[in-house]
């Protein structure tokens, strides 16, 4: 057998391989047993005809392709054992020739190869977030809100009222709205409302919207439209408010909304009437009642203050932490075959998939693309995904990031506090015994840690990767201390980030 | 007797018998018209494929019928059969048409 590598432009080697023309002969004769158990020729039993009878039957193609086909896989395998390609994916026969020997020509995907070049000399600025007083004040209006009263109300609906609608958005502008689009449709549409793909297959083009029991907050600066908690103004139970908004042309809160005209149906179901509590010393006790220390009003903006300082941080850091390993892909030169991309790209697509709980085939229904369109659309974020990754291995090689059992077990200990309470930590506790979770658990740890000292390398701070294995092992813990420090102060202000999530 | 001399055979009979009569004892299966006596069937095998024609059997295929469907039969009809045994060292080759 002799082998020819020759590597090729797109991260692909071929493989050009001679054999032997008695092992192909023979392998023809055991191609041609095969077909002759599946093929019925008249005057034989199955199995039982004769090679010539069979090549007269079946065309001597045949019984090459079959054979090609059977001894390519036996080939590629020794193959893959004696040469020194290291291959990614399943490999590919090109062409197959039978004169002057018997040669095979696969084309088979590379393993991904990266050489992060001077990547210690990256540096990035890290720009500190800054929360000012406006985010403060809003993370304790929200919080506000959050502990307002609620009565139901009968009168007319004002401004700051909360209102429970259905409400039914039109554009109006370009296409002709449909007439039967009135009340009626609502309650014909009312048995599927909550069907998500249904609400989907509702918002064809010239839906806005289409919603059943919407909650609306009647305020100024946070409306589907502008003008329409005014347009409400005014509004008895159960009336029918019919009206046009027109977003403006240079609107860029809604986007691509800017210039469209609306036309609304609003049928008014409950009315609410909200009192916001005062802001004072017993309004920040209530909330913070279950603490062993109630806080006073100061204190608890400073709180807030300091959490929402600590996301800021974290998210700042996280983003800033891929933008340098982004920036060091760009750098170092990588290189991988055409079908690591699509592997990914479907990996991301199944995922985003799965988190809308939604089937590929339904989704393509829905959206009426087809899967390259999809496979398209995912090419970019695949191959962003990929350089990342490859970067954050070669990375945690190169510098010898590891994960010891002690840090493992002592990361678990606090995750399952953080997360499940001091409590229930131990019953919890006894799920990271199982492989898989651990594995999950050491991967997420270690791209922690390599994160972290990404950012020490942009920032400059990074000691050399000359260390010794125990240095090592206390610059990470150091590390490590930071990042136990800003979880720390999670679990007491579960409060506020729900306000958080909520001001968003 | 009126029957040509390339009348005589029909087709070689094909089938996991006549490969191995063929392989292991040279002799040779054809269908044959069913009037053609011995004679006539040494005959046209020396002539036609050019060989020596040690012994000629012969022997009429009786019409089979098998039901197919309610009421629709299939059949054969009755055809004659000749195994030829040629001097050893000749052969013919029919399959490689």
């Amino acid at each position: 057998m002799n082998i020819q590598t020759e590597r090729l432009e797109d991260h692909t080697a071929r493989l050009t391989v001679e054999i032997e023309a008695t092992r192909f002969e023979k392998a023809k004769q055991q191609a041609a047993r095969n077909i002759s158990r599946k093929v019925n020729i008249p005057g034989f039993r199955k199995g039982k005809a004769p090679y010539r009878i069979l090549a007269n039957f079946v065309g001597e193609e045949a019984i090459v392709a079959e054979a090609v086909e059977q001894l390519g896989e036996d080939v590629y395998k020794s193959v893959l054992k004696e040469s020194d390609v290291e291959v990614y994916g399943t490999a590919e026969l090109e062409d197959f020739t039978l004169e002057p020997l018997p040669t095979f020509k696969f084309r088979v995907p590379l393993q991904p190869s990266i050489d992060l070049n001077d990547y210690r000399s990256v540096r990035l600025d890290y720009e500190e977030p800054v929360i000012t007083d406006e985010d403060v004040d809003n993370a304790i209006n929200s919080l506000l809100e959050q502990h307002a009263v609620i009565e139901d109300s009968q009168g007319p609906v004002q401004i700051g009222h909360r209102v429970t609608v259905d409400i039914h958005g039109v554009f109006v502008d370009e296409e002709q709205p449909d007439e039967d689009d009135t009340d009626e449709d609502h309650e014909a549409h009312d048995h599927e409302h909550d069907d998500v793909i249904d609400e989907r297959l509702h918002e064809a083009p010239n839906y806005l919207l289409h919603r059943h029991d919407m909650q609306i907050i009647l305020e100024a600066d946070r409306e589907i439209a502008p003008g329409f908690a005014k347009a409400m103004e005014g509004a008895t139970l159960g009336e029918l408010r019919t009206f046009e908004l027109t977003y403006p042309d240079d609107d860029e809160e809604h986007g691509e909304l800017a210039g469209r005209t609306v036309r609304f149906d609003v049928v008014v179901k409950k009315i609410e009437n909200r009192t916001l509590p005062v802001l004072n010393d017993d309004f920040a006790a209530r909330v913070t009642e279950q603490e062993d220390q109630p806080l006073t009003l100061l204190q608890l903006r400073m709180r807030i203050r300091e959490n929402l300082e600590a996301a800021a941080e974290m998210d700042a850091r996280s983003e800033y932490a891929w933008k340098v390993v982004d920036k060091i892909a760009e750098q170092a030169t990588i290189s991988y075959p055409e079908e690591l991309v699509k592997d990914e790209s479907n990996r991301l697509i199944d995922n985003a998939m799965r988190r809308m709980n939604i089937s590929r085939d339904d989704y393509l229904r829905l959206t009426q693309q087809t899967e390259d369109d999809l496979l398209e659309q995912f090419h970019e974020p695949a191959i962003r995904s990929i350089q990342r990754g490859l970067v954050l291995r070669e990375i945690i090689e190169r510098e010898g990031i590891e994960i010891t059992e002690d840090q493992l077990e002592k990361e678990i200990a606090n995750f399952v506090v953080a997360q499940f309470g001091e409590e229930q930590a131990a019953s919890f506790r006894t799920l990271f015994e199982d492989k898989a979770m651990r594995e999950t658990m050491r991967t997420d740890l270690l791209q922690e840690r390599v994160l972290d000292h990404i950012v020490a390398i942009a920032k400059g701070e990074a000691a050399q990767p000359q260390l010794t294995l125990e240095e090592e092992d206390e610059e990470n813990e150091d590390e490590n201390q930071v990042s136990i420090e800003s979880e720390e102060s999670e679990p007491v202000e579960d409060a506020e980030a729900d306000t958080q999530g909520e001001s968003e | 007797m009126n029957l040509h001399l390339y009348d005589v055979i029909v087709r070689p009979v094909v089938s996991e018998k006549s490969t191995l009569l063929a392989e292991y004892e040279n002799q040779y299966v054809f269908e044959v018209a069913p009037t053609a006596n011995k004679i006539q069937i040494r005959e046209a095998i020396e002539t036609i494929f050019d060989v020596d024609v040690v012994k000629v059997r012969t022997m009429v295929m009786p019409a089979k019928r098998g039901q197919r469907g309610r009421k629709k039969y299939r059949r054969t009809s009755q055809w004659k059969k000749a195994i030829v045994t040629l001097a050893p060292g000749d052969s013919i080759d029919l399959f490689d048409q």
